[in-house]
């Protein structure tokens, strides 16, 4: 499919979205009566990127969409996934196992398989973000709702 | 004003003040460098510190955390796609594809030089200038200020190549449309909160950066996780050229009076500087080159370069003079000067001429401190792009989420962040151009506001767009650059034919 046209579905999507959302904005009785109020912007925003996607979608690029591989779109999916789970546990295991989880679950996916680097990086990262902020910048993490009782 | 800066350098000049300077200088930079921490949080943390000196002396320390901030901003810029704060966003453009090219140390050396020579005209501007200059400050109103959020949102032309120009345009728009995400400041009202508290504060600057660049760019790694070789940093790869230093040196000139006059105005800052730098070197430069920006070129990165830090100079003026912090870490310094029980403004420079010309002249010496500073470390910090990929795309993940928490310390930020992430890889995927969304996003908020306060003062009426002759000088500028692509194309097709 061409590019400019998935990009320009894409967009009034977006817009499409923005759109129906200007309703939920409350307006003063006085408000609607202003050159400006806080309602008129978004309107003239929504209705300028649904003018520019359509010129979008009638004149494309003459170039297709880059296919991507279904393993790489796998990959992407599982480090989104990972990245959601470490804000998921975050709280619950604390800052630093939370992070040295998602280093190494991240290393693994890319690939790396040496013990040295999958226990050694997570290790050296987190060491150096706990002698940055927790030691100088006295920066509060949070250490684990599980560990507090 | 031959004894004032004999006052600052007798200030400044002291083994003790120096070395505060080198400190802060030093202190700056390793926090700017963290995505999430910028110039605000590096002046923030430091405070508690300047109250051990003396005013003068604290204040000297302050101005080095400003200034060495600002430069490690430019570093995860350029490095890791990263930048932490507005003004080194447009850093980021040629900076992170220099580097990817095997350029990371020539890359840091030009942002240090640019820097340089940016702070040092911008220190030199505001000692010859000071007065004059405040009351040009002065003029500027909301209307003005209005008008120059839409040059600075037209420098948006300056991204776009051929055939992009449409593209730019709608990324700018998505752009002010998530600057309307929250609490409209006027009314009060929530705007495109779907009902969540943690948007009643809108979407934060660093997530959406972050989110865009850094995280969309380590996204795109991931698709193909075996390493390129890494270019070998040698000592000569940081050096300049004579025919690099000269097709640089008009460049860095003209971004740093730019830099400075737009840092002078409230409000205005290193973030619309250092975008209409870019924008006007862009259209300056000979067709060849211009193909360059966004891809690598050298100038494309000296200039946002000198006009943020000449900005960082020219912000100091109306905080010096008025009493009115330029942006937001010039608000914080007054705060600090406050504390000290000093009133900065018009009577300053009679009250307390240490304090103003010590802080002057501390800029210029800062300058030769970071340049001093940071050259050596060019090499050590260009060899983080010799991680290999299976590293880097986890760490780079990792510290954008950190950075972010770091700010808010709630985790729907993350899940925010991660959802923007993968709308960004999206678009990229599609080519749909991310810096002009974010330029979009930074002015969009201060465009409302300012049309709202200049529609207020007029009695809600438009007529102020063209009464008042700078707003409707700016707005004759803003129309004609976004009519130069168009103009400029047909040229073209008119010679052919």
């Amino acid at each position: 499919m061409d590019r400019n046209r998935v990009l320009a579905i894409l967009l009034i999507g977006f817009a499409a979205v923005y759109g129906f959302a200007i309703d939920d904005i409350v307006l003063d009785l006085w408000a609607e009566e202003e050159a400006l109020n806080s309602r008129t912007l978004p309107m003239i925003l929504c209705g300028g990127l649904i003018v520019l996607a359509l010129t979008l979608l009638v004149r494309g690029s003459g170039e297709r969409v880059q296919p991507i591989a279904w393993r790489s779109l796998a990959r992407l999916g599982a480090m989104l996934a990972f990245m959601v789970l470490f804000a998921l546990v975050l709280e619950l295991a604390g800052f630093w196992i939370a992070g040295a989880a998602f280093l190494a679950s991240g290393l693994l996916l890319m690939g790396e398989r040496r013990a040295s680097r999958l226990v050694g990086v997570p290790t050296i990262t987190i060491g150096i973000a706990w002698l940055l902020l927790r030691v100088v910048l006295d920066v509060y993490l949070p250490a684990g709702e599980l560990w507090m009782g | 004003m031959l004894d004032g800066i004999l006052t600052g350098l007798t200030a400044v000049l002291t083994p003790g003040n120096l070395l505060l300077v080198v400190g802060g200088c030093f202190a700056g930079t390793i926090i700017g460098m963290l995505p999430g921490l910028g110039p605000i949080t590096a002046i923030a943390l430091m405070i508690p510190l300047s109250y051990a000196f003396e005013p003068t002396s604290g204040m000297i320390m302050m101005a080095g955390v400003y200034y060495g901030a600002v430069f490690g901003g430019s570093t995860s810029s350029i490095l890791i796609n990263a930048p932490g704060v507005a003004g080194t966003v447009a850093t980021a453009f040629d900076g992170y594809p220099l580097a990817r090219q095997g350029e990371a140390a020539k890359a840091l050396a030009i942002a240090a030089y640019a820097s340089f020579a940016g702070g040092t005209v911008g220190a030199v501007l505001l000692l010859l200038a000071a007065s004059s200059l405040a009351a040009l400050a002065f003029t500027f109103q909301s209307a003005e200020y209005f008008a120059l959020m839409l040059l600075g949102l037209t420098s948006v032309a300056a991204f776009a190549g051929r055939g992009q120009v449409l593209t730019a345009i709608a990324s700018t728009v998505v752009g002010v449309m998530l600057s309307t995400v929250g609490t409209d400041r006027a009314s009060g009202v929530e705007r495109f909160t779907f009902g969540r508290l943690d948007l009643v504060d809108g979407i934060g600057f660093v997530l959406l950066a972050m989110a865009t660049f850094a995280l969309a760019e380590a996204l795109v790694l991931l698709l193909s996780p075996r390493d390129e070789a890494p270019a070998r940093v040698t000592r000569a790869a940081w050096r300049l050229s004579k025919a690099e230093l000269t097709e640089l040196a008009p460049v860095v000139g003209r971004s740093s009076v730019l830099g400075f006059l737009v840092g002078v105005l409230p409000g205005a800052g290193a973030t619309i500087a250092s975008f209409l730098s870019y924008g006007l070197e862009r259209n300056l430069a000979p067709a060849e080159e211009r193909k360059r920006f966004g891809h690598g070129s050298l100038r494309g990165l000296a200039a946002p370069e000198a006009a943020n830090n000449a900005a960082c100079s020219g912000s100091f003026l109306p905080l010096l003079t008025l009493g009115i912090p330029g942006s937001g870490t010039t608000a914080v310094l007054l705060g600090v000067l406050l504390a000290y029980g000093i009133q900065p403004g018009p009577r300053l420079l009679e009250t307390e001429p240490e304090v103003f010309w010590g802080l002057i002249v501390s800029m210029y010496v800062g300058n030769i401190v970071l340049l001093i500073l940071n050259l050596p470390l060019i090499p050590y910090l260009a060899k983080l792009l010799d991680l290999p990929r299976t590293a880097l795309v986890p760490l780079v993940l990792f510290l954008g989420m950190t950075g972010v928490y770091l700010i808010s310390f709630n985790v729907f930020d993350i899940y925010l962040m991660t959802f923007f992430a993968l709308a960004a890889f999206t678009l990229r995927w599609l080519q749909f151009p991310m810096a002009p969304m974010l330029l979009g996003f930074i002015l969009g908020g201060m465009l409302e506001e300012n049309l709202r306060r200049a529609l207020l003062v007029a009695g809600d009426s438009y007529a102020f767009l063209w009464e008042r002759p700078v707003t409707l000088a700016l707005l004759i500028i803003t129309a004609a650059i976004l009519a130069f692509p168009s103009v400029r194309e047909l040229i073209g097709r008119l010679r052919h034919s």
